[in-house]
């Protein structure tokens, strides 16, 4: 065999195995079965530490908290540092409590924003349509170590969003990193060793 | 060369008739100005609302309701046809500004309120080092907050959140009250009704300008989509007008149709004559058209309720005619009889002139308006049937049959118990007397008055409500020199409400100066931007202390730079943008100055707020509830009436006593009507529930009747004949009056019903009190 057959056996190898690692394991791994996945198991707390990269910074900007969701529709997210704060979005509402003050607002006066709180919820809730309605999907990788593209297809939130990558393994999301339009980025990374969406 | 006297009435009538009809049919315009059955306004504060009721902001805004017919709520399907007919709205010319969800920045506003962002918040104190430091503090720790991506873009240029300010306290101000935003647009509370708000160019009272507002909302809604799955709502000034004028205009041409037939048979029937039905529409055509022409002469226009108002007159002044058919003896000349009745008819004529002048002299244009149209009228139908008459029909005519008189005036049993009949009367009108003066009859409720159909009203308000689009019950007005001066007073003010706040008296306002700063302010606040060395040097500070890298805040430095070179923002300027309708409504020019609401909401204590405000010291201040000022003005206007009318009664009765030289039969004719008027309203109190002051002009028309009728009924006379003449006659006025009446008593028009209702029933009573009291006519047994 020469050089070039080598390579030819090498390319098929590679082939061959991509193809096989590209192939969902379950007989059907598709975006339905993972979010209905996702949501059999995403009630809980989990930790979570985040790390936003900004143009306005040499330094990123880090902070920590939890992060909770309760079936069907209410997202929690409390943050420990820099500040003590907590959002909470419910229904079509958003609770902001800070320095012992809390701000309703609804969702619908926040086009765009609405769209971002809905990434993660939707999510959680395994809510293809609702999540679809401001972006569009598409899934890469295994069960083991899926990941979950995420490209705003809403006005509000295209200009702000390039996209957004979630990915995990099995049902657990592990990671969520948001890449702005102006340059910014966001990597927020659920701890595993804590109690988390997934084993809740 | 000299003319006959005759030829020269009948010319003279002749040309009248044909200017006025030349005038009536090109030039007459009928307006259907709501505000002109409101009391003219008293005091200043009046002023402001009354102007802002009758051309104000409100006045334009049309309310569109689109329902599903479905009972499931489906958003998505209603904020499609929402924004499908705002965006025909909008394009469509009609109207200035079309809301279908919370006030949407549009980007020629957004970038006017960025640029002005320092001139229109208040930035005090927030460029001092300390506080920038902080507020830089601020933004770095809403970098690891959700919505960092979408806050990062305004942080450079806007680091101490002045825009964001601005936008929230507008959002607030301009909030749809009880709606709520879903899939963007507003749904009322049932959630299944999608609500547009659109203003009007044109003023809410311009028929045809709204007409075309109306074809252009259902043109808008002409898709198939549409109207297999939803239902239009409307409502809203300009909407509840057009209605108006369609039923009223409706209304009237129907009463007058039905009118005339009726009284057309009545008289064919009574006289057996076509000739009988042409002299009696003579002296009354002559009197509706002369009147109409005359009153739209004098006040510019004729308002739709003063056309409906002519029925009424139609009831009152065919008497006069009919006086002269049945008063006529066989084979007497018409001139003859008119002669003959004349001097009788004569003071029925100015007594019932004498009464409707008081309405003249009112503050209630449309009221005095009536008052014109009917003295008029009554001066027309009176001369016309003195001097018209005989000179058209100046052959001879034999009289109709008078059989039902005749069976009248047999009645034994009348005459016998005319003692009982008379102390029953008595009783009964004290006692209606002693009703009318103790129970809680008399209401000052507008309501009452307005030309609008009780159903469109309580139509608006179900919609309002439902909508949440609820009137704010209460108001501030506030009068300057010129706007500038009202927005300067207004800051003022905001520490008084701010104090009325913190006490609990108030839960919260809204007025102009909240987000539009006075020129003065402005001014300040541009002198109080740091120079571009002190602010740089206080940006290179705080940014360095909270951890920002150089050179992030040029864009905040040039822009602060920039607004200390800005012109002061006028309202004008907002002119065309998407809240410049809101900001148009609460200052406006007023007077040759400014005036400015201050919409308060959840006000818990007058008294209290009231004296806050006259503590304050501040002057051309009013607090006032909008409904409560009219209500008041309504009331001043009855007792005004009463005075009036009192004064009138004396008159009235005296000019009787020169003329009859009776007392005895002035005091016959005196009971005659304060019977009639007594028994009336107390029917018609009980009818309604309530009186108002168009029971009071009801007074006028039933006195003007009643007069008449004892007039003759009391007149002395031997021969048998002319006693049942003018049987005959008073029996045919009083049938043709009643159809008038009770016809206006089921129009339909609350104006028209309450004037129907009572008329009714005093036509019923004065007929037979006056016959009861007739000793002449009947013969024998003087009273």
């Amino acid at each position: 065999m020469n050089r070039a057959g080598h390579l030819f056996l090498l390319l098929l190898i590679m082939g061959l195995s991509f193809h096989v690692w590209g192939e969902p394991a379950g007989q059907d791994f598709n975006i339905d079965v993972l979010l209905q996945f996702i949501s059999e198991n995403s009630a809980g707390v989990v930790d979570y530490t985040e790390k936003r990269e900004t143009p306005l910074r040499d330094e990123p900007v880090e902070s920590y908290g939890q992060l909770e969701f309760i079936v069907p529709d209410t997202l929690i997210r409390r943050i420990e540092s820099p500040v003590q704060a907590e959002f909470t979005i419910s229904g079509q509402q958003v609770t902001i409590l800070r320095d012992g003050r809390s701000k309703s607002r609804k969702l619908d006066q926040m086009p765009g924003l609405r769209g971002l709180a809905e990434s993660l919820r939707a999510t959680l809730a395994g809510d293809r349509e609702r999540l679809e309605t401001y972006y569009e999907l598409q899934l890469k990788g295994s069960p083991e170590h899926w990941k979950l593209v995420l490209t705003p297809s809403d006005e509000g939130l295209e200009q702000v969003i390039e996209s957004m990558e979630i990915s995990g393994a099995g049902a657990l999301i592990s990671e969520v990193t948001l890449f702005d339009r102006k340059g910014g980025k966001t990597q927020t990374l659920f701890d595993r060793s804590g109690q988390q969406p997934g084993t809740g | 060369m000299t003319f006959q006297r005759p030829v020269l009435i009948l010319v003279t009538w002749g040309l009248m008739l044909v200017l006025a009809g030349w005038y009536a049919s090109n030039r007459m315009v009928v307006d259907n100005n709501l505000t002109s059955f409101l009391p003219a306004p008293a005091t200043a504060p009046q002023r402001v609302v009354w102007q802002e009721f009758r051309e104000g902001a409100g006045s334009r805004v049309w309310i569109i309701g689109l329902r599903s017919i479905s009972e499931i709520p489906d958003t998505a399907g209603l904020a499609e046809v929402s924004r499908r007919l705002a965006e025909h709205l909008r394009t469509s010319g009609h109207f200035s500004q079309v809301h279908n969800g919370a006030v949407t920045m549009d980007q020629d506003l957004g970038d006017l309120l960025f640029r002005y962002r320092y001139l229109l918040a208040d930035h005090a104190g927030s460029f001092e080092a300390v506080a920038l430091e902080s507020a830089f503090h601020e933004r770095l720790i809403e970098l690891s907050m959700p919505y960092a991506p979408f806050k990062e873009g305004l942080i450079a240029s806007d680091p101490t959140d002045a825009y964001l300010g601005l936008l929230e306290s507008l959002a607030e101000l301009s909030s749809g009250g009880g709606l709520s935003s879903s899939a963007g647009v507003w749904i009322a509370g049932d959630g299944r009704t999608a609500v547009l708000l659109a203003d009007s160019r044109h003023s809410g009272m311009d028929h045809t300008a709204q007409a075309l507002a109306l074809a252009s909302i259902e043109g808008g809604l002409a898709f198939p989509e549409f109207e297999n799955a939803f239902e239009k709502v409307l409502s809203g000034a300009p909407y509840i007008a057009l209605q108006v004028r369609d039923e009223t205009q409706e209304t009237s041409v129907r009463l007058s149709l039905v009118a005339t037939l009726l009284l057309v048979s009545l008289t064919a029937w009574v006289y057996r004559s076509m000739a009988a039905v042409v002299m009696i529409a003579v002296p009354l055509g002559t009197a509706l058209l002369l009147a109409s022409v005359v009153t739209a002469l004098l006040y510019g226009s004729l308002h739709v309720l003063t056309v409906a108002f002519g029925v009424t007159l139609l009831g009152v002044s065919m008497d006069y005619p009919v006086h002269v058919l049945s008063h006529r003896r066989a084979q007497e000349r018409l001139e003859s009889t008119v002669r003959r009745i004349w001097p009788v008819l004569r003071i029925g004529v100015v007594t019932t002139i004498l009464g409707f002048s008081a309405m003249i002299w009112t503050d209630f244009p449309g009221i005095a308006q009536l008052g014109v149209f009917s003295v008029i009228g009554l001066a027309c139908a009176g001369l016309t049937t003195r001097f018209v008459l005989p000179a058209i029909a100046a052959g001879s005519d034999h009289p109709g049959p008078r059989g039902f008189a005749k069976w009248v005036m047999d009645r034994e049993s009348l005459r016998r118990r005319r003692g009982a009949i008379a102390g029953l009367l008595s009783g009964l009108t004290l006692a209606g007397l002693a009703y009318l003066a103790t129970a809680d009859v008399w209401h000052d409720d507008i309501g009452g008055l307005s030309p609008t159909p009780r159903s469109l009203i309580v139509q608006d308000q179900r919609i309002r409500q439902q909508f949440g689009l609820a009137e704010p019950g209460s108001l501030l007005v506030v009068r300057a020199a010129s706007q500038e001066q009202v927005l300067q007073k207004q800051e003022n003010l905001q520490a008084v409400l701010q104090q009325a706040i913190d006490q609990g008296i108030l839960s919260g306002y809204r007025m102009a100066s909240q987000w539009f700063p006075s020129q003065a302010t402005q001014e300040r606040r541009r002198a109080e931007l740091p120079s571009d060395a002190v602010l740089s040097q206080r940006i290179r500070g705080a940014a360095a202390a909270s951890g920002f890298a150089e050179g992030v805040f040029e864009q905040f430095r040039a822009d602060v730079e920039q607004s200390r070179k800005l012109p002061l923002l006028t309202p004008p300027a907002l002119r065309g943008t998407n809240i410049s309708g809101y900001l148009d409504s609460l200052l406006f020019d007023f007077e040759g100055g400014g005036a400015g609401l201050v919409r308060l909401l959840g006000v818990q204590e007058y008294p209290a707020l009231r004296e806050i405000l006259s503590a304050s010291g501040l002057k051309d201040v009013w607090l006032l509830e909008a409904r409560e000022e009219i209500n008041r003005a309504v009331q001043q206007f009855r007792q005004e009436l009463l005075s009036r009318l009192a004064i009138i009664t004396v008159v009235v009765l005296g000019v009787m006593f020169v003329m009859l030289k009776d007392p005895r039969r002035v005091a016959k004719i005196a009971l005659t009507v304060a019977a009639s008027a007594v028994l009336a309203l107390v029917f018609s109190g009980l009818v309604f529930g309530s009186l108002n002051v168009i029971s009071l002009i009801s007074v006028m028309l039933i006195a003007g009747i009643g007069v008449d009728y004892a007039l003759f009924f009391t007149q002395p006379c031997e021969a048998e004949g002319d006693r049942l003449a003018t049987v005959h006659a008073l029996m045919v006025c009083a049938l043709s009056s009643l159809f008038v009446f009770v016809l206006l008593g089921v129009s339909g028009i609350n104006v028209l019903q309450s004037i129907g209702v009572p008329v009714s029933a005093g036509v019923v009573m004065s007929f037979m009190i006056s016959l009861v009291l007739a000793g002449p006519v009947l013969g024998r047994n003087h009273v």
